[in-house]
Parts: structure tokens; sequence; C-alpha cells
């Protein structure tokens, strides 16, 4: 069932438009990919998902309602968003900072409710990170934070998840630990995960369908077989690219070829 | 499970109020004319409405009620409520900016209150409002077009970005100290009235300023109090913060129309007190954690507990000779606060 | 959160109940004391007295005890012979030398408060040097407060003296001050007519601090004037003053203040090539009696003419 759809997105950062008639439609329980190379756009076309940007034409909708008609707090129950950058400024504890994905369902004035706390410990427990609770959030290592960071998207308990590079800094252990989270969040959650990625490698092994962007536009958008192609990727990447399936694996492989 | 985590911080409450009314007392008794705690307590306790039956004073000189009431209390009071309202505003624009080094101060509006207090003493208006001087309202002028010329020059297409902002605010902050600094060479008779006023003073101060302040500084401390869960999402960013359904843009505007609000009235009264703003957040945070639910209130209270300590010595230590407020919140302020990061340095805390 | 709201609700309301209070007492200023004296004539002893700010103060019966917070006020309070009256003074306050037997209140600018509520005297005279917020509050408290701030000029002395001889209830001692000082100050006046006029100017400060003096429309500028002599800063309004405008007038003689050493002046550039520097002409007057508007104007005046016209008070 479609849930989330953008519409002919145009957005500018000043006179410089980043986002050119873009339009794509996500549908539940998947896993995307957006990739791209850098300054293609996929990073400000993610904040215009949520809410924190707003485009400057076009129309992005949940459930076919637009999020414009819609007030903050309802926006953030059904899309939640994992940034780039897990800097969390102050020293919260780590289930405060988890807690905090419980924003859109209490007003502050009062203590949290008991599905509050329960919805909190279930995504420590879906994430891992129940033995870090009491923890500072700073103290973690990068691949801790980020899954705390991830189980307070879950408790945010929103149909939608948008995740911003989440493991470009990552070492490949905990590359792959946020991965095969994320993608059982679509898989075992039936949640929908829109993963802007780096690595063209995890696109290929993670995702179910993955849009190509280039240029602020949408350049392909299909299966990982159909987009991640010799020529297609050569072209909007401009570099020379080996495209393989793994013999031992079975995944697709994508190695740039340099041009030494 | 949660209840089993936190402390029980009700008492820490409790506790609080108890020695903000115990500093109080102290305060009212203490002073040139000496009167002492209990007697204090007795003088205060004999105007409070159900209890005022049961307390006799007749033993007690009639100048201890005059001296109370109408010289001391009223300073203590203001004190509290300055104490209050900035630490709570320090706490706001820390968590606003994330920037533990942000104070009130850091938008403009204590060099604005300078400007306007300076052009206030130069005009040499005697006249009253209200029967308060000209100079509470020149400096409350001053303070708050401060602030708004640092908005408008940070604000782009209605948001804030808020490195923008503090470098605005120093931009305005500079300003606005080289006029008043021009104003002092051009009227050197007061220079020392000026200079003065920027060390902040509680000396003077009426029940009719009280009356003033009270209102602007409490109903603005309880708002930003009731923001304080708002705060701890906003803290971690705007990204974020939007993203778990904070209106970042318009809760910013709020947080800073209010905190200025409080801090103008604040300083138009006493002039800037410095610091109290920066270390009461800061020392209170490395009791109370980051949490603002909890960091708010307790630095309300310990906010307006180090000010009425403050000013009971600022008219004490050296009678009759009152020291500048300001003065005694950096002599006392500094070593406390390097004493705090010493001992985190040495608990790995930082 | 719902405890927090709980109490600061009874906080909030516990403090406005207490200020409740507060207020509605110090309203309830205490009047200006009475006194039950068997003696009580029928005739009324009430009168008024309208100070410098033009306000209108009542007094039942003259007041029994004053503290004074100026020093011209001090003086003219031992002048009229109200000493045994004063039970305050500042620590400005230096004359006559019994002066320093009395209790001092602490400075003019901003006394000690409670001492003075302390003291509980019938009225305090003061003058605008001190703070208004500290006046108001001892008039809240109570204490009736009149405020002595006439014009800079010899009619301002006259006045000072007048108001603080109403207030005391020593009206007539008080004219008898005035008279003297009138006789004084006008003998001065009639014995420099027809005199030459000699140039002088005043040297309130000079060196590192800049260069001071008094200039066109001060009292010390008319004082001059009044004195027989023509003040070279009159090309000149307010304080400050150029060296090398008083390089250009060589003025015949040079008045000092106490805060410009004589001594210095032969050292100092520009002061040491004036002709009165290198003849000698060079007189130090009192400050205290020249700027204070008291009893004393007078004899600071004759002192002013007799610097400027040596011979002819030989």
């Amino acid at each position: 069932m479609r849930i989330l759809s953008a519409k002919n997105l145009h957005y500018s950062y000043g006179k410089n438009e980043v986002l050119k008639d873009v339009s794509m439609d996500f549908y539940q329980g998947t896993f995307y990919g957006i990739i791209g190379p850098n300054g293609c756009g996929k990073s400000t076309f993610l904040k215009n998902l949520y809410g924190y940007f707003t485009p400057s034409k076009g129309s992005i909708s949940i459930h076919d309602e637009n999020i414009k008609s819609m007030k903050a707090r309802q926006r953030a129950k059904y899309i939640a968003y994992v940034p780039q950058d897990t800097n969390t400024g102050f020293d919260f504890s780590v289930y405060d900072v988890i807690a905090m994905g419980r924003n859109p369902y209490h007003s502050g004035l009062q203590p949290m409710s008991a599905e509050d706390h329960d919805k909190i410990i279930e995504a420590m427990e879906e994430t891992s990170t129940i033995h870090l609770k009491d923890k500072s959030i700073n103290e973690l290592s990068g691949g801790e934070k980020q899954r705390a960071i991830l189980a307070r998207a879950f408790a945010q308990d929103s149909e939608i998840i948008l995740m911003d590079e989440p493991v470009s800094m990552l070492d490949i252990n905990h590359q792959v630990e946020i991965m095969d989270l994320a993608r059982s969040l679509a898989d075992k959650n039936y949640k929908t995960i829109i993963c802007v990625l780096h690595d063209l490698n995890l696109a290929a092994q993670y995702a179910q369908h993955i849009f190509l962007m280039s240029n602020g536009q949408l350049a392909k958008s299909g299966m990982p077989d159909e987009v991640l192609t010799k020529e297609i990727l050569t072209d909007v990447y401009g570099v020379s690219v080996k495209v393989d399936v793994d013999p031992v694996t079975g995944l697709k492989t994508i190695v740039p070829l340099s041009r030494l | 499970m949660k209840k089993e985590r936190k402390p029980p911080y009700f008492l820490v409450y409790t506790a609080l109020f108890v020695a903000l009314a115990a500093a109080v007392v102290f305060s009212a008794g203490t002073g040139s004319a000496s009167i002492g705690f209990i007697d204090s307590l007795r003088v205060l306790l004999s105007k409070v409405p159900m209890v005022k039956n049961l307390i006799d004073i007749s033993s007690l000189p009639d100048s201890y009620t005059t001296i109370i009431f109408s010289v001391r209390l009223p300073r203590i009071i203001a004190s509290l409520l300055c104490g209050t309202g900035l630490s709570v505003c320090g706490v706001v624009f820390q968590g606003m900016f994330r920037n533990p080094m942000a104070d009130p101060y850091v938008l403009g509006i204590s060099s604005g209150a300078v400007l306007g207090a300076a052009l206030a003493f130069v005009t040499g208006t005697q006249a009253t409002l209200f029967n308060l001087g000209l100079v509470p309202l020149y400096a409350f002028i001053g303070a708050i077009a401060a602030t708004t010329v640092v908005y408008l020059i940070a604000q782009k297409g209605g948001r804030l970005v808020t490195n923008t902002l503090i470098l605005s605010g120093i931009a305005i902050g500079f300003l606005c100290s080289s006029l008043v600094s021009l104003i002092i060479i051009a009227s050197r008779e007061q220079a020392t009235r000026i200079i003065f006023w920027t060390m902040g003073s509680m000396t003077g101060t009426s029940w009719q300023t009280v009356m003033v302040m009270f209102p602007f500084i409490l109903i603005g401390t309880v708002i930003l109090i009731l923001n304080s869960n708002n705060l701890n999402v906003l803290s971690t960013g705007d990204e974020t913060a939007v993203s778990l359904g904070i209106n970042a843009s318009l809760l910013k505007k709020l947080l800073l129309l209010v905190a200025s609000m409080i801090t103008a009235v604040s300083v138009c009264f006493s002039g800037t007190i410095g610091f109290v703003g920066l270390i009461i957040p800061h020392a209170v945070r490395f009791l109370t954690g980051p949490n603002h639910k909890r960091l708010m209130p307790v630095s309300a209270l310990a906010g307006g507990i180090f000010l009425v300590l403050c000013d009971t010595l600022a008219r004490t230590l050296f009678a009759p000779t009152q020291i500048p407020i300001g003065v005694i919140t950096s002599v006392i302020g500094v070593p406390f606060f390097i004493s705090l990061i010493v001992r985190s340095k040495r608990r790995n805390l930082i | 959160m719902k405890k927090t709201l709980i109490i600061l609700t009874v906080l909030i309301a516990s403090l406005a109940l207490i200020m409740g209070g507060c207020q509605s007492d110090t309203s309830e200023a205490t009047p200006a004391p009475s006194l039950e004296s068997s003696q009580a004539p029928e005739v009324t002893t009430e009168y008024t007295v309208t100070d410098s700010q033009g306000t209108v103060v009542t007094f039942e019966e003259a007041p029994s005890t004053v503290v004074s917070l100026a020093p011209n006020i001090t003086e003219i309070i031992f002048a009229i012979g109200a000493e045994d009256k004063l039970v305050g003074r500042t620590d400005w306050c230096n004359y006559p030398e019994t002066v320093f037997d009395y209790a001092s209140v602490g400075n003019i600018d901003q006394p000690d408060v409670e001492k003075i509520i302390e003291l509980n005297p019938d009225v305090v005279i003061l003058t605008e040097m001190t703070m208004q917020e500290l006046a108001l509050q001892l008039r809240d408290a109570g204490i009736p407060i009149i405020v002595v701030d006439e014009e800079d000029s010899f009619e301002g002395a006259y006045g000072c003296i007048r108001i603080v001889g109403e207030t005391l209830g020593l009206s007539e001692k008080a004219d008898d001050v005035i008279f003297a000082l009138t006789k004084e100050i006008e003998s001065v006046k009639t014995a420099v007519i027809g005199l030459e006029k000699k140039t002088v100017y005043y040297v309130m400060g000079y060196g590192e601090y800049g260069d001071f003096t008094a200039g066109k429309g001060t009292f010390i500028s008319e004082m001059i004037a009044a004195a027989g002599g023509i003040n070279v800063a009159d090309d000149t309004e307010g304080w400050a003053y150029d060296i090398e405008k008083l390089v250009e007038h060589n003025p015949d003689l040079l008045l000092l203040s106490m805060w410009a050493p004589a001594e210095g002046l032969t050292e100092a550039t520009g002061y040491k090539a004036l002709t009165a520097v290198i003849e000698g002409k060079v007189y130090t007057l009192d400050d205290d009696s020249l700027q204070r508007l008291g009893p004393r104007l007078g004899e600071a005046f004759a002192e002013m003419a007799k610097a400027i016209h040596p011979d002819l008070f030989e």
C-alpha cells in the first residue's frame, strides 16, 4: 500500500535550485535506497520529506494527506528521521534520548505513560541497547550511538523511518549491524525505511528498491538489478565501474575503476 | 521502572524552598541595624495573613519592622526575582544555542540596557513614571531595541539560525558599548554613575519596582519552565527536533521573546548583574544532569537563593558602603565554578 | 511536573500574600510626631514648610531631632544654634570641628538608611545629591524629608538657610544669620566698586587629568565678577578648558581650588609660563566655604576679593 508520495518537488537554497521536479512513491514494508553523487540533492530530498524544509513547488503526502496540513506532532507520528550527525549536544542518558522518540505522543507537562515506557523498552530490545540505558549518550561508540538513535526512531512508532547516510562513519562490523537492523525493521516490523546511502554495495545488498538521483533530478528508479548497471552508473557518476555478481555471496558488487 | 531510577526530587524541591525561605529570613535580619534571624522571622511572620495573630512582636523596636519591610525586603525580593529570572534564561539560552557558554546577555540585551541607562543619566531626567525613575524605562527600551535589531539581522525568511544570532548579538553588543563610551566622554560627570549602573545594584529598590518586576518575571519563568521538555528536544538539534514534532522555529521565537522580556526587566531595574545566568545553569547541570525538567526549576530556585545571599553580602561586607552586586556575583561565582570544573575533571565526567 | 506546579503555585500565593501585607503597611506612613505637652497652648503649633522641590511638609510642632545629609546643611544647623537637635550627619560634614562628636550616617550619595531609621529623627534634611530612591525610602518609612536644593548663587545660600531655619522652627535665628551674611557680602561688593578690574583664572584642576575651571554661568565665575575681577574663562561654558587659551589670556592672577596644588604650577606645562605664576600671584581658596551654600559663603567671598585686590584689604 502506498504510504508516502512526493510529487513534483522543487527546492532551492537561495538562488540555487537543488531539487528539480522530483517525484517518488514509497510503499509500506519496503526498504528503499536513495543513491547518487555528492550534491545530487538526496539529503535535501529527505529533509523535505519529513517537513524540515518546505518545497518551493510540489507536495508531499502521507496516506494521501498533504503534510502541510498536518500539525508537527501528527506528522512526527508518521515519519521519523535518523540524521547523519548523531551529536546530541548535552549529556543525556541513553534512556532519555530514546525517550524523546515519544515526544509526539505526550505533552511535556505530564510524566510519560506506561505505554510510553513500554514502547521505549521495546525499542531498546529491538536495537539491543538495553544494557546502555543509563550511560551518557556521549560516552557511546559510533555504532552504539547509531543504534540508540535508531532506537529513538523506533520508539517514535512511526510507519516511516528516514535514514541519512547512517553508516558512512562506521566500521564494517557496525555497518552490517545497523543495516541488518534497518532491514529487519522493514521485514519484521513492516516499516518503510528510506535510506540515503553513499555506499553502492550496501545499497545493492539491502535495498529492495533504489532511487538514483543526479543533479537534483531522479535519474532512475527500480529494483537494484535494473538501476545498478554499468552503463547507468558510469553515466551518472562519471567514472567507469565494474559490476559483478559475487560467486560466493550472490550479491552484486560494484567497483569503481581507477583511471591509472 | 522509571520511578526507581529517579531520585526523590520532591525532597530536593522542598529542601530548596526551605533554603530559599531561610535565605530571605536571614537576609532580612542582616544589615547595619542588627536584627538577628529569630527576630527577623518573627517580624516577617507578623505580616503573613493567617499566622500574624500568633506572633507577638511588641517587645521589638518599631524600627525593626520599618527597616525590614521598607528597606530590606524590597531589595531581597528583587534579588530573588532577578536571580530566578536570569538563571532560567541562562538555561534557556544554553539549551537553545546548544552552547554552554551562552548567557542571557549574549544577544545584546545588557549592552542595549546600558546604552538606554546612559542616555537617561545624560539627559538628566529627574522625572518619574509610576513613581519610578526614567532610567529603568530607558534601559528597558534600550534592551528590547538591541535584541530586536539582533533578531532582525539574524532572521532569514522567518527562520532563526543560532550561529547568526550569536554573531549578530556580538556585533550589536560592541556597537552599544562604543556608543556608551562616547556618551561617557561627552559627559564626564555621569561616567561614575554609568559604570556603577553597569555593575548592577539593588540599592534603593522600592516596592513599586518589585510590583512591576514580579508579574513579568514570574509569568515568564513559568512559561519557560512549562517548555522544559520542548527545550530538551530542541537542544538535540533543529533537524532532530522538527522530526520529533517540535515546531522549532516557533519555539525558538517564543523562548527568545519570553527570555528577552525577563532579562530586560531584571536588568533595567538592577543594572547588569553578570555571571548568574552563566554559572547557575552550569553548576546546577553538574548536579541534576541536562534534563531541563529538573534543570530549569532547580536553577530557578538556586539562582534566587544565590542572588539573595549575594545582595546580603553586597550591603554588609563593607557597610555602610554598598558594593555593586555584580562584583559579588563574579568574585563568588568564578572560584566556585572553577572548583566544579576541577571536581568534574577528577571524576572523569569531562 | 504536576508536583512542581503545585509547589510553584503555593510559593507564588504565599509571596503574593506577604507582599500584599507589606504594601498596605508601608503606605500607612506614620505622620510627623506630635508632642502631648501639658503646656499645650490653645493656638495650634502646626506649620508647613515648602522645600526646594515645592513639596509642602506639615509639622505638628518643631522637630526636636534632625539628621543632616549635606555639609552645608550641617553648617547651617550649627549657625542657627540648633546643633543640640542634630543626631546624624554625613562623613563629609567637617565644620565646625565639634561636628565630629556627632554620629555619622555614611556618605551623602548613599547614606545608611537603616541607621537613620534606627535614629528615628523628626526630620531629615537633604539635598538632591542623595539618591532619590533612598530619600523616598525614608519618607515611606514615616520620616519627613525636606529637600534643600537651591540655585548656586548668593540668593541660593540665603534660601538654604531660610528653609533649614523654617523646618526647625528657628526662622528668626535663620533671619539673623541671613542678615549678617548679606551684610558681609554686600560690603565686599561695595568695597570693590571703582577699583581696577584684574583678570582672573580659577584653577579647579590641572595636570594629567585635564584642565578644569569655572566657566561662564557658574557661580564661581559670577563671584569673581562681583569681587571686581574678570574671569578669563568666560569664553567657555562648563568646566573643561583649553590650556592654550589660558596661556593666550595670561591672567593677572590665579585662584586655586584645593585640588590644584600651588607647588606643582611652577613645573606644569603652560602654567609655568604664566605671569601670575612667575610673579607668585597665586592664591588658594578654601573649597569648603566657597562651594557650600551656607553661612561661610560671605567669608569665602571676602577671601576671594582679598586675593583679587590685595592692596584694598591691607
